[in-house]
């Protein structure tokens, strides 16, 4: 399902190049779920925006779905992501204008662009399953941190994506709620047959992962089954 | 582009950014409705004149002559007459008329009347019906201003010259008279054939005799005039029809109102700096968002549709808005005017100029917002994770080049469609341009000279509010150019309009005459100056005046001139009209010696080639009768004829108030000639210059006294009322600027709030924080003022020297005050946020902004 040879990403920072990714070799199977863990600035969010399409390497080449993406320009990269790919985001990125059921309808939008009563329905549904089909019309100012995520969560798996990538989910919530989420996403994406990508700092976290691929300073120093 | 969830996008964000936008929409209804109302009025003008051009002249045919007319244009009308056309004759001229009992004086215009015009339109008397009945006899109608200012009543005598009329009653209502005319020169109506036992028409008086016709056929109208055109030109009598009345009304009021138009344009444009600004700190809210829908995969022209979209949401009800606000002011734009207009003014919808005005304000609102909204196409989807990552500016990006050059069309275009003149359409877009390069370029010094310049020394409330100004996401451009803009606009046109009633202002030195005695003839001289010793008034000057007419030039005749194959090159008014001539061998002070040497006390020869009279000529009448230097005059000085050579040429300072010449004598040419004299006076104790003129008139009641402190407090009364006219349409854009310098300042306020917060959390006292906000704001509105007044003033200039041809000199204490003014505006919204602060907790106001 994804396929990463030799890449490197460098950026300048201060007028100088600076090196973020050695080299990272990575492939994932199919439905396979694959936490990325590493400390901060060991390239970890790089390495997912690469994956995601969200960025171009500076060497190597990444396959989507069989699809290389470097291939793609970025308007054709944005219609691989509508079609394919879902998001969960640190800091949820709802969009703060729309309620939290429009804010579950965008990718459905996005990808068919009608209001089908379809998708009306998958939404509501989505939001009752992640506990909030009460809370549809509440803007995300209205909704607690985790009731964020989850809408961010039911987000994620509006269009039936192939791959889903998540970037440090827990990131911005406590403890009980982050281990709330993460049931939630793991079981939802187990029901998908989904494609997992994983971006954390938490061993507890990345041990929920089939699989752990380590970083440090920009390169993979190990790459395993997870030990759970 | 997925249209549809652009749109439904559009009416999500919409329920947010209503309040947001809702000040900077304002700004766009102001200017549409400026625009709306104008253009609106200029038609109901163009119909009011077409459908009452007859009433506003009262017939059909009007001639006009400023001397009796001459036997064979009398004879015409003498035929006309017998033929059964209605002839109506009236004479009008300046006198002075006293009322024996108040021993009150006034300078009136007389009109004797004989005829039963008008014939058409509505004249009215109080009491009624007096119109025809009182001419029988020595009695007069008056303005009513007429009985106010000399205590008059009906019955009571006002004497003109040497006849005393009996007062039978007002004129409140009279074809074509604007009111505002009795305060200029209020009227008196008597019987012509009362004129003569007045004896105030004496040799040179100026006096203008009319006829007026009535020949309702249009078909024996043009007869008449085809047959009779050649006779008229011939003898310097103009006419008018009721299609010439329509043409020059509808010139006259189209070229005001455009120049009001102007001032609205200048409104929408003032919005539309407004939006952009909105648009720019509202994108900039929105890129966490763009980046977000980028990565949930929006194509980069959906995104980019929807705040364009936004963006047009804005200008459409914004110019929705315009265009009802357009039409109330519409209906109020008569009772405004009404002074000033001859007619009545029926307001009406015009569809065309509501349209115009709707498309223009959305139009504008639009082509300002395309280059911020620009921002939204360079946000990289990476931004959604990473939010370090910047936009990535394209180099050369061809939109960006494409949208700045539409809206520069569009504001070109906009100006000259508006425009009285295409050159003056140009030169109002120039400057606008001009201007936002220039206000462009202060903000970017502002920022560069405090990075460089920073006070490291000064207390950290100073630093911090300094730092602002220069630091990432600071508001420094926006707001310098939207405050400075704002300032500019107003400014200008406070400034212009400052330049312009200058002129009117009559200059009060104590050296100064305040007394003008004109029509003084030959043999009432010494008893006029036997007067004035004995009131002890000074003569401050003594001023001859002999009427005379060009007989040739250069040998050629004016007939001759007229009939050759290069009559074009001459001004054929400069050739026909008559001329008033002095005599003197000083320059006086509103004169220049240009070319050629004045004559001086250089004794004129009497013999030899150059024996004729000297003369010197003003400048462009020189140039309007092709001479110059050496050539020769021969004058017509009321029969005889007399030949002269040009030795100088002068400009003359036309506005200075005194008597002023086109054709100055040589001493010893014309002191024969029948002449009558000007003598200018002074008095400063008010009842010895009332009794001075009451006594003047009842000795020399042909002599007429100007008081100029009456004709500056009338001219004030006009100009107030002018002033008033202007200062409406002008407050449009004061309201338009004033909105955009408080939405300019207020879309910085959200981001400044959120990091006066972070400081109160840290510790930073309610006082510091104000101190913080007052310190960049007072910087912004200073600087940001000082620019638009220092602009204002060169723009200013650029209008006196170039567009209406007057001596300019800035107003500094009202730039000042506009300055001060700004600056306080500015630093008093700055205290309003920070005064926010101190009442509620951070968290609340987190709150509050999250809204």
């Amino acid at each position: 399902m994804i396929v990463a040879e030799h890449l490197e990403q460098t950026y300048l920072s201060g007028g100088r190049p600076l090196t973020v990714l050695h080299d990272i070799n990575l492939t994932v199977e199919p439905q396979g779920f694959v936490a990325v863990v590493g400390p901060s600035g060991s390239g970890k969010t790089t390495l997912l925006g690469l994956l995601a399409g969200l960025d171009r390497p500076t060497r190597g080449t990444v396959r989507l779905d069989g699809q290389d993406l470097a291939a793609l320009s970025e308007d054709d990269r944005a219609a691989f992501r509508a079609d394919r790919v879902g998001f969960v985001f640190q800091t949820f990125q709802l969009i703060p204008t729309l309620t939290a059921l429009e804010n579950v309808l965008v990718p459905l939008e996005l990808k068919r662009g009608g209001a089908a009563g379809e998708d009306q329905r998958r939404a509501h549904d989505l939001l009752a399953r992640v506990g909030l089909g009460e809370r549809s019309h509440h803007y995300p100012t209205q909704l607690s941190g985790g009731e964020q995520q989850r809408v961010g969560v039911a987000r994620a798996f509006a269009n039936r994506p192939k791959i889903l990538f998540a970037d440090e989910p827990t990131g911005s919530l406590d403890a009980e709620t982050g281990h709330g989420v993460i049931d939630l996403l793991v079981e939802l994406n187990r029901e998908a047959r989904t494609t997992m990508i994983l971006v954390t700092h938490d061993p507890a976290l990345a041990a929920r992962a089939r699989r752990v691929v380590r970083l440090s300073a920009g390169a993979v120093i190990a790459d395993e089954p997870s030990a759970s | 582009m997925n249209v549809r969830f652009a749109f439904r996008m559009v009416r999500r964000e919409g329920r947010a950014t209503g309040r947001r936008l809702g000040l900077h929409m304002l700004a766009i209804a102001v200017g549409v409705g400026a625009l709306v109302a104008i253009n609106s009025f200029r038609r109901d003008l163009e119909r009011s004149v077409r459908e009452q051009a007859r009433t506003i002249l009262g017939s059909d045919l009007e001639l006009r002559h400023n001397q009796p007319f001459p036997d064979s244009v009398r004879a015409v009308l003498d035929s006309a007459a017998a033929a059964g056309v209605p002839v109506s004759y009236a004479t009008s001229f300046g006198s002075m008329a006293l009322a024996p009992s108040s021993g009150r004086t006034r300078l009136v215009q007389v009109r004797a009347i004989a005829g039963a015009y008008p014939y058409y339109g509505g004249l009215t008397t109080q009491p009624p019906e007096r119109w025809l009945s009182f001419r029988d006899g020595p009695r007069a109608l008056v303005d009513p201003a007429v009985l106010i200012q000399l205590e008059l009543a009906v019955g009571d005598v006002v004497r003109l010259g040497d006849v005393g009329f009996t007062v039978a009653g007002a004129v409140t209502d009279y074809p074509g008279q604007v009111s505002l005319q009795s305060a200029i020169g209020p009227r008196i109506y008597i019987p012509l054939d009362q004129l003569e036992a007045t004896n105030l028409i004496r040799r040179g008086s100026r006096a203008f005799y009319e006829a007026n016709l009535k020949i309702d056929d249009a078909t024996a109208l043009r007869r008449f005039l085809y047959r009779h055109t050649k006779l008229f030109e011939r003898h310097q009598v103009s006419w008018d029809t009721v299609d010439e009345t329509e043409d020059e009304l509808t010139d006259a009021f189209d070229t005001l109102a455009r120049f009001l138009g102007l001032v609205g344009l200048a409104a929408l444009l003032l919005g539309g700096v407004g939006v952009a600004s909105a648009i720019h700190v509202y994108v900039k809210s929105r890129l966490e968002t763009v980046a977000v829908l980028r990565c949930l995969g929006a194509r980069q022209s959906t995104v980019s549709a929807i705040y364009l979209l936004q963006a047009a949401r804005l200008g459409v009800l914004g110019a929705a808005l315009g265009v009802i606000f357009g039409l109330v002011v519409q209906a109020l734009l008569p009772r405004v005017l009404a002074e000033f207009l001859p007619f009545d003014v029926v307001p009406r919808f015009h569809p065309g100029a509501v349209l115009e005005g709707f498309a223009l304000g959305a139009l504008v609102a639009l082509l300002f917002a395309l280059l911020p909204l620009l921002a939204v196409r360079n946000v990289p989807p990476l931004r959604a994770i990473r939010r370090d990552t910047d936009a990535t500016p394209r180099r050369r990006d061809p939109w960006w080049f494409a949208a700045g050059l539409a809206l520069a069309a569009a504001v070109g275009f906009v100006s000259v469609r508006q425009a009285p003149e295409p050159a003056i359409g140009v030169g109002f877009a120039a400057t606008i341009a001009v201007t936002t390069l220039l206000l462009t370029l202060t903000g970017l010094g502002l920022m560069s000279a405090t990075r460089r310049f920073f006070p490291s020394r000064a207390a950290y409330v100073v630093r911090q509010g300094v730092a602002n100004l220069f630091r990432p996401r600071n508001q420094t451009l926006a707001v310098t150019l939207a405050l400075g803009f704002g300032v500019f606009l107003i400014a200008t046109l406070y400034v212009v309009q400052h330049t312009l009633l200058r002129q009117f202002r009559l200059d009060a030195r104590p050296d100064r005459p305040n007394l003008v005695l004109f029509d003084i003839q030959r043999d009432q001289l010494a008893g006029v100056r036997a007067l004035l010793a004995d009131r002890r008034l000074p003569v401050l000057q003594q001023t001859p005046i002999v009427p005379a007419r060009i007989h040739a030039l250069n040998g050629r005749t004016v007939d001759e001139i007229l009939n050759a194959a290069g009559a074009y090159r001459y001004e054929r008014w400069a050739l026909r009209r008559e001329y008033r001539h002095t005599y003197r061998d000083t320059v006086v002070a509103s004169e220049q010696v240009v070319e050629g040497t004045w004559f001086g006390a250089r004794p004129r020869r009497t013999e030899g080639t150059d024996s004729v009279p000297e003369i010197s000529i003003e400048q462009e009448i020189a140039r309007d009768l092709n001479l110059t230097l050496g050539d020769r005059i021969t004058w017509n000085v009321q029969g005889v004829l007399l030949e002269t050579r040009i030795t100088s040429i002068r400009t003359v300072n036309w506005a200075r108030f005194e008597p002023n010449f086109f054709v100055v004598f040589q001493p010893g040419a014309l002191e024969d000639a029948p002449q009558m004299s000007i003598v200018l006076t002074r008095g400063d104790d008010v009842t010895a210059r009332a009794l001075f003129q009451r006594d003047l008139v009842e000795r020399f009641p042909n002599v007429a006294a100007i008081d100029l402190t009456l004709v500056q407090r009338t001219v004030d009364t006009v100009i107030g009322r002018v002033t008033l006219a202007i200062r409406f349409m002008a407050l449009f854009s004061i309201v338009s600027g004033v909105i955009i310098l408080i939405g300019a300042l207020a879309t910085s306020r959200q981001q400044r709030l959120r990091e006066a917060i972070l400081l109160t959390t840290l510790g930073a006292r309610g006082r510091q924080v104000r101190a913080i906000l007052l310190t960049e704001y007072a910087a912004l509105g200073a600087l940001g003022g000082l620019t638009g007044v220092l602009l204002a003033g060169a723009s200013g200039w650029l209008a006196a020297r170039f567009v209406f041809d007057v001596p300019f000199r800035p107003p500094i204490a009202a730039l000042a005050a506009f300055w001060i003014g700004s600056a306080t505006l500015s630093t008093v919204i700055g205290a309003l946020t920070g005064r926010e602060l101190a009442r509620k907790p951070p968290l609340e106001v987190l709150r509050s902004l999250s809204e």
